[in-house]
């Protein structure tokens, strides 16, 4: 049976008259790799701040490997890494020296924090920078330095908190496949982040977040099965009547027909062969169509579905 | 000792600024003890000056000694290119002619035409030497009008001109120790928060850079400790810099500290504390290190204007005086005074002026301790 890493249970944090957490139950598995989404402000990282104790909370247990979580529990914290968002290195040090700084706040032996650098080093690819400063490093090269002083000291529980902000796609993608390959190795973790394609990516459960609460929770198919929407179909077309579009509003499954900027997007709850079924009543009526595309439910359309919203703004 | 390590890496960094400041400093050390070293009693300036005594009368050979008295009297021909050569090549400052009919003038009255004089221009000495002329042929006059006669009035005037005015130094120095007018003691006030400033506090940002503290925060090392590791490098730099300064005030010295010296060495030790706290205090108020400079100026410059670093304690007006008490460096300033005796010398006092900057410390780490609760605690409220 898999172990609980993280338990949450009833958590309440309050700013002032601001609930930034709403009564937050979380449950983590040994080897998850566990996705906590949600916009800005929803209390992504007051739940990590919480999970940390670094942030007093009002009410509500924290167990991590079955032991309450404390500022001074430093049995738990010696097993936990913490990659955050903002690249937290010094600037007076070179990329080995960073790694070594942080690896010795946990490893006080000096052979072995050796081979934990070394092996950390490896692991994200700096051996070729391993005498260059921080600021002489790449936007790319300087997030895989703040991830190898989280993981060097060989976590079983990693936090990381939105690692991917402001990251090109290349290193986003080899950042990752690091996370991946840390759970592989026997990590737990918990990734927090607005970025739904990543969540979808690597997590094997997800936790939604809005307003301090988890408003859903599941694998990415569970979540899925959630919405009534099951597939969006859309058919580029230069012009459709209102008699074809009250037609395809009657067929079955069919519960939102949209014609606009000449493309016809039909969503679709349920069923099989939507897709054949409307371009049926389109080729009945003698309409000639251009692209044809079908695509499945994001957990964008989980989250608008659920809360009413999209979950992070477009320009994201 | 993990953090403390990182601290000595970071300072490492860190000192270039702090080493410009203690070098400026040991330089203006080294150039004011070699130039002001004979300047420490007054004396009345004496010019060199040419006679020629067209007159050759006794009231006339009366001034020439009362001149000759007073100033060094040189011996040139009399003739208008020596005299210009004597002039241009500084030979003589000031080239007087007793005119013909000088006597029988003083003995009327008059004032005009009783001189010529040549000088290369209106400089300090001609000024100095018109006016000495003046003063004498007035005084002469002021007896003649009271009823005397020339010979008794140039016999008064000698005598009333030559009572000399006691002259007291403002700041003057006893003993040869660097607590006197050389100023090492003195200038160590404003370089010493200046070196804090420049170097402490920079290390002391790093350390607290938000996402740094984030990551320690979270392993397992005890912010106590961590917390006693930067007190305890901060502690080993304070100490560092106050020798370097104290060994260093041993060379420019020529001999070890002795007697009330020690008093110094002990404010010294007490004011480099509080330069460190100073440094603490504006690390953790100051949100970026880009103002620090302009921040250390500010500081060091303000509280030495106010305290009587840069201007001597009694030349300050008491509104400044009322205003730099509320400042440590007053106190560490007055504490010197006293000892190069400038002040009168008086040991309840000076514990007591060593006491107030006890309290300033006190003061600082309470203010220092509070600001660490409230902004850097590992766990926050919010």
């Amino acid at each position: 049976m898999e172990q609980t890493v993280v338990k949450i249970e009833n958590l309440v944090k309050r700013y002032n008259d601001l609930i930034a957490l709403d009564h937050l139950d979380l449950t983590i598995k040994e080897g998850e790799v566990y996705g906590l989404l949600g916009p800005n402000g929803s209390g992504k990282t007051t739940t990590m701040n919480c999970l940390l104790s670094l942030l007093t909370f009002d009410k509500g247990n924290i167990e991590i490997f079955g032991k309450p979580m404390s500022p001074t529990a430093y049995d738990i914290k010696k097993d936990i890494g913490v990659i955050m968002q903002n690249v937290a290195v010094y600037d007076e040090l070179t990329v080995r020296e960073n790694i070594d700084y942080f690896c010795g706040l946990y490893i006080r032996d000096k052979q072995e924090r050796r081979r934990c650098v070394d092996e950390a080093i490896e692991f994200v690819g700096l051996e070729d920078f391993t005498k260059f400063y921080p600021k002489k490093l790449s936007g790319g090269l300087l997030r895989r330095l703040n991830i190898a002083c989280g993981i060097a000291h060989k976590p079983k529980l990693i936090l990381l908190d939105e690692p991917t902000v402001a990251v090109d796609p290349q290193s986003r993608n080899k950042i990752l496949e690091g996370i991946l390959q840390l759970n592989k190795n026997g990590a737990t973790i918990i990734y927090t982040s607005h970025y739904m394609e990543e969540v979808e990516q690597i997590c094997t459960r997800i936790a939604i977040m809005d307003k301090g609460r988890k408003i859903a929770e599941g694998t990415k198919d569970e979540l899925k099965h959630m919405v009534k929407n099951t597939d969006t179909i859309t058919v580029e077309m230069n012009d459709l009547p209102d008699s074809v579009l009250g037609q395809l509003k009657e067929m079955p499954h069919v519960y939102s027909v949209t014609y606009e900027d000449g493309k016809l997007v039909a969503a679709c709850s349920g069923g099989k062969h939507n897709l054949i079924r409307i371009l049926e009543v389109l080729q009945k009526n003698d309409l000639s169509f251009g692209r044809v595309y079908s695509e499945q439910p994001t957990l964008n359309d989980v989250f608008l579905e659920i809360t009413g919203k999209a979950l992070r703004d477009k320009e994201d | 000792m993990q953090v403390f390590k990182l601290f000595m890496k970071i300072l490492k960094k860190k000192l270039l600024l702090s080493a410009a400041c203690v070098a400026s400093f040991l330089a203006l050390c080294i150039i004011t003890t070699v130039t002001n070293s004979s300047e420490k009693t007054f004396t009345d300036t004496k010019i060199d000056i040419c006679i020629f005594d067209e007159d050759n009368t006794p009231e006339s050979q009366a001034l020439v000694d009362y001149i000759a008295a007073r100033h060094n009297i040189k011996e040139i021909e009399n003739d208008r290119q020596a005299i210009t050569d004597a002039l241009f090549y500084s030979r003589i400052d000031y080239a007087l002619t007793i005119n013909k009919g000088y006597a029988q003038k003083l003995a009327d009255g008059e004032t005009e035409g009783m001189f010529t004089d040549r000088h290369l221009s209106e400089s300090y000495g001609t000024a100095y030497m018109n006016n000495f002329l003046e003063e004498y042929v007035s005084c002469i006059n002021t007896c003649i009008a009271g009823g005397e006669s020339l010979a008794s009035a140039i016999d008064t005037t000698g005598k009333v001109l030559s009572e000399g005015t006691d002259v007291v130094m403002i700041s003057k120095p006893q003993g040869s120790g660097l607590s006197d007018g050389n100023g090492y003691f003195r200038y160590l006030a404003y370089f010493m928060p200046a070196v804090m400033i420049s170097s402490l506090s920079p290390v002391l940002m790093t350390l607290n850079k938000s996402e740094v503290r984030f990551r320690t925060n979270c392993s397992t090392i005890r912010p106590v400790s961590a917390a006693f590791q930067i007190f305890a490098g901060s502690t080993v730099f304070v100490a560092s810099v106050w020798l370097l300064f104290i060994t260093a005030g041993v060379f420019l010295k020529g001999e070890f500290y002795s007697g009330n010296d020690w008093w110094c060495v002990l404010n010294s030790l007490l004011f480099s504390v509080i330069s460190a706290l100073i440094a603490l205090l504006v690390a953790m108020l100051m949100p970026k290190s880009d103002m620090l400079m302009l921040v250390a100026n500010v500081i060091c410059l303000g509280m030495s204007f106010l305290c009587g670093v840069f201007v001597p304690m009694e030349l300050l007006s008491d509104s400044v005086k009322r205003a730099g008490q509320f400042l440590p460096a007053y106190w560490y300033t007055m504490v010197n005074e006293m000892i190069n005796g400038t002040a009168v010398f008086d040991k309840i006092k000076l514990v007591s002026y060593i006491g107030i900057e006890a309290a300033f410390v006190a003061a600082f780490a309470a203010v220092a301790l509070l600001l660490f609760k409230l902004k850097f605690s590992s766990v926050r409220q919010s």
